[in-house]
């Protein structure tokens, strides 16, 4: 079991991705955006990988990504990407910031398959 | 993509259309040059012949009135000196007389004849003089065929010296002696000046003199200087056809050089015969070249009108080259941009009419490359916005198909069946919102324009927020009754939309305590409505695109991500399309100011 952070502003697909995510055994938090999840980040939760929305109110998740990257506390924690836009420069972080990327609409089993891959590695 | 090459058919269409052009416009300068090239050329010829007949003629009656003078006087004396000598019976004596009578008239000698042709009697200024000439040449005065004769005698041969003589022949009658030959030479020098009267005012010919039939030719250049030229009859005739006809004068021409005789040069000539007297009067002038040129003018003007066709010519296919040129830049990129590159650009001036054409068609492939851009955004947050109630949807679906198939109860899976139904009508919304942009964007033609005013339109604009309890949010200015109309010709559902658009995204990004100033009023031909609120801001790099169709940018900090960003979108283009323009004034952290502004008189491109 891992502990999993998701920042999605999508109730709908917030819920939809605790759903699947804990049906494969996992802890999930949810943080409507960036601002939210760091702020989670910040009070002691300690999360195996962040899976993030690109396009969010308040805090975006490029931001929240090289946010991440900035600070040593988190600079290793696996960032996945979960999208519906289109790749482009302004709107992705860096190549090589992020860990791996999953369009919408995605396949759950392609969505746990991904998650359990990186945690693994990551605890390796 | 590289540009394709252009096809030179149009190139070569075009080229031969200039050239045709400009030898259509050179055609009246050419004809006009040709004209009087022609002119000058017959001008010329003609004019040199006038000139030489006339002058002939002239040098023809001065000989004629001067000789017959003299021949007169002569015979008078001659008749006078033999009566007066009968007493004496000394001819001698009566020639001494003579010549003493004859000498201011410029007579060298005299010499008498009778009939038979036998010397009777001679004698001169000279002493010693004799007559020269072969007395055969008096046949025609001694036959009594002409009544009178002018002979050129053969110049003598002494040395260095050749000087033409002239001899005149008459028929005298004496009283006593009955009718006698009297033959006398006249000095040269006056015939010479004789001549010289012709030209005196220097327009005269080059070189003139006469010819007797004998085929003696005499002439004086302007310097005075004679030339005595002998030619036989035959070779004269060859060249003047020299037949003494019954009229006064006949002009005879002679076109050609004076090659191996005497007179160098090419000359035009023209003769007057004097059949009185038996000559013709003779007047050439130099036909050369040079000649030519400087007496005549015209070739100067010939000269010029060609050296301007010329350079009209090479300003006519420098100017073709030029189009040519700029034709071929805008082909290639039309071309360019016929085949998909909308990066291509002709780059031209717009000095011509081409070059204008050029900078039209390149603002045209900057309109479509920005329209290109704008679409390729609007696919892009149209797949961001389908995408995600697409996601919501498939995976509430499968996590159904699932929840199903472990059995579980309906009111377990009801969440998830709720969120597929969310889904459906957020897909079904954005995609209305998505066509109805395109729509509009494609069908403007199709609004309904009608008189507008502005004021009261605006207020009926707000009446859905006040009704949804918005009015305390609202400030209106320039907005109460009894203020002077302001009309615009447009669509007023459409003009309606804009304020609720500007008025609903003043609200939405606005903290809800914050309020919305909506104001109207008049500007310098047409309305304005302005809305202004103190929200979240319009960043410097979002304000020339966030009037563009799902333009919301990168940057959804702060906005509703539900949103599609097609309001400002809708509403610039409804406001171009009623030949007005709109723009946000934004320091990007405190507030927004959106500025509407119709023309009275719409000209909308």
């Amino acid at each position: 079991m891992a502990e999993i952070l998701v920042a999605e502003d999508e109730a709908d697909i917030a819920m939809i991705l605790r759903e699947i995510l804990e049906m494969a055994g996992h802890h999930v938090t949810l943080a409507t955006d960036g601002a939210m999840a760091l702020e989670l980040l910040e009070s002691g939760l300690r999360p195996d990988i962040i899976l993030t929305d690109l396009k969010m109110p308040r805090m975006s998740g490029r931001r929240l990504v090289e946010t991440l990257r900035s600070d040593p506390r988190t600079a290793a924690l696996p960032a996945m990407l979960i999208t519906g836009a289109i790749p482009n420069a302004d709107d992705f972080p860096p190549d090589g910031s992020y860990d791996s990327l999953i369009m919408k609409p995605f396949d759950i089993w392609d969505l746990v398959d991904t998650v359990d891959r990186l945690v693994g590695r990551c605890r390796q | 993509m590289s540009p394709p090459t252009p096809t030179r058919p149009v190139c070569g269409r075009l080229r031969r259309k200039m050239i045709s052009a400009a030898v259509l416009a050179l055609t009246p300068v050419l004809a006009l040059a040709g004209m009087l090239a022609l002119n000058s050329v017959i001008g010329s010829h003609l004019g040199l012949i006038a000139l030489n007949t006339a002058e002939a003629r002239h040098l023809g009656i001065a000989f004629s009135s001067h000789l017959h003078g003299l021949l007169e006087r002569q015979a008078l004396l001659f008749d006078t000196c033999s009566t007066s000598r009968r007493k004496s019976d000394a001819h001698t004596g009566m020639m001494d007389m003579m010549i003493t009578e004859l000498r201011s008239q410029w007579i060298i000698g005299c010499s008498v004849f009778n009939i038979e042709g036998q010397l009777l009697c001679t004698a001169g200024i000279a002493p010693g003089y004799a007559p020269l000439f072969d007395t055969s040449a008096l046949e025609p005065v001694l036959s009594g065929s002409e009544p009178l004769a002018c002979l050129i005698a053969a110049p003598t041969e002494d040395g260095a010296n050749v000087a033409p003589r002239v001899i005149l022949a008459n028929r005298v009658q004496s009283r006593q002696h009955g009718l006698r030959v009297l033959a006398t030479e006249v000095d040269a020098g006056w015939m010479a000046k004789v001549a010289a009267g012709v030209w005196d005012d220097g327009s005269g010919p080059d070189v003139c003199g006469f010819v007797d039939p004998k085929g003696q030719v005499l002439l004086w250049d302007r310097g005075g200087s004679s030339q005595l030229i002998g030619k036989s009859p035959e070779s004269l005739a060859a060249k003047w056809p020299l037949a003494r006809d019954r009229a006064a004068t006949a002009v005879f021409t002679h076109r050609g050089g004076w090659s191996g005789e005497a007179v160098p040069g090419s000359y035009q000539v023209s003769a007057v015969a004097i059949p009185s007297l038996g000559w013709a009067g003779i007047a050439a002038t130099r036909d050369d070249s040079a000649s030519a040129l400087a007496h005549d003018t015209r070739m100067k003007h010939l000269l010029s009108m060609v050296v301007t066709a010329l350079g009209g010519l090479l300003a006519a296919v420098g100017l073709m080259r030029r189009v040519s040129a700029e034709a071929c830049a805008l082909e290639r990129a039309a071309i360019a941009v016929g085949a998909g590159d909308l990066s291509a650009r002709c780059r031209l001036c717009g000095a011509t009419d081409v070059g204008a054409a050029g900078q039209a068609f390149d603002d045209m492939a900057i309109s479509l490359a920005e329209l290109e851009q704008s679409r390729l955004q609007a696919l892009q947050v149209a797949s961001h916005e389908l995408r995600n109630p697409l996601s919501a949807v498939k995976g509430a679906a499968s996590l159904l198909s699932m929840r199903i198939d472990e059995g579980r109860q309906a009111y377990e899976l009801r969440p998830l069946v709720d969120i597929v139904v969310r889904g459906a009508d957020d897909l079904t919304a954005k995609t209305v919102q998505i066509f109805d942009a395109l729509i509009l964007s494609n069908h403007w033609r199709s609004m309904d324009k009608k008189p507008v005013e502005i004021r009261e339109l605006t207020r009926k604009a707000l009446e859905p927020f006040l009704a949804q309890g918005e009015g305390n949010r609202i400030v209106t200015r320039g907005l109460s009754g009894g203020l002077p109309d302001l009309v615009v010709i447009g669509d007023r559902e459409q003009l309606e939309t804009v304020v609720v658009n500007l008025v609903s995204n003043g609200l939405k990004y606005s903290m809800a305590q914050e309020t919305v100033r909506v104001t109207v009023g008049p500007t310098e031909g047409g309305a304005r409505i302005s809305v202004c609120d103190r929200g979240i801001g319009v960043p410097d790099a979002e304000r020339s695109s966030i009037f563009h169709g799902f333009s919301r940018g990168g940057n959804l900090e702060g906005r509703d991500p539900n949103e599609l960003g097609l309001g400002l979108y809708v509403s610039a283009m409804i406001v171009r399309q009623h030949g007005g323009k709109i723009w946000v004034e934004s320091d990007g952290q405190t507030g927004a100011q959106f500025h509407v502004e119709l023309p009275t008189n719409p000209v909308v491109v």
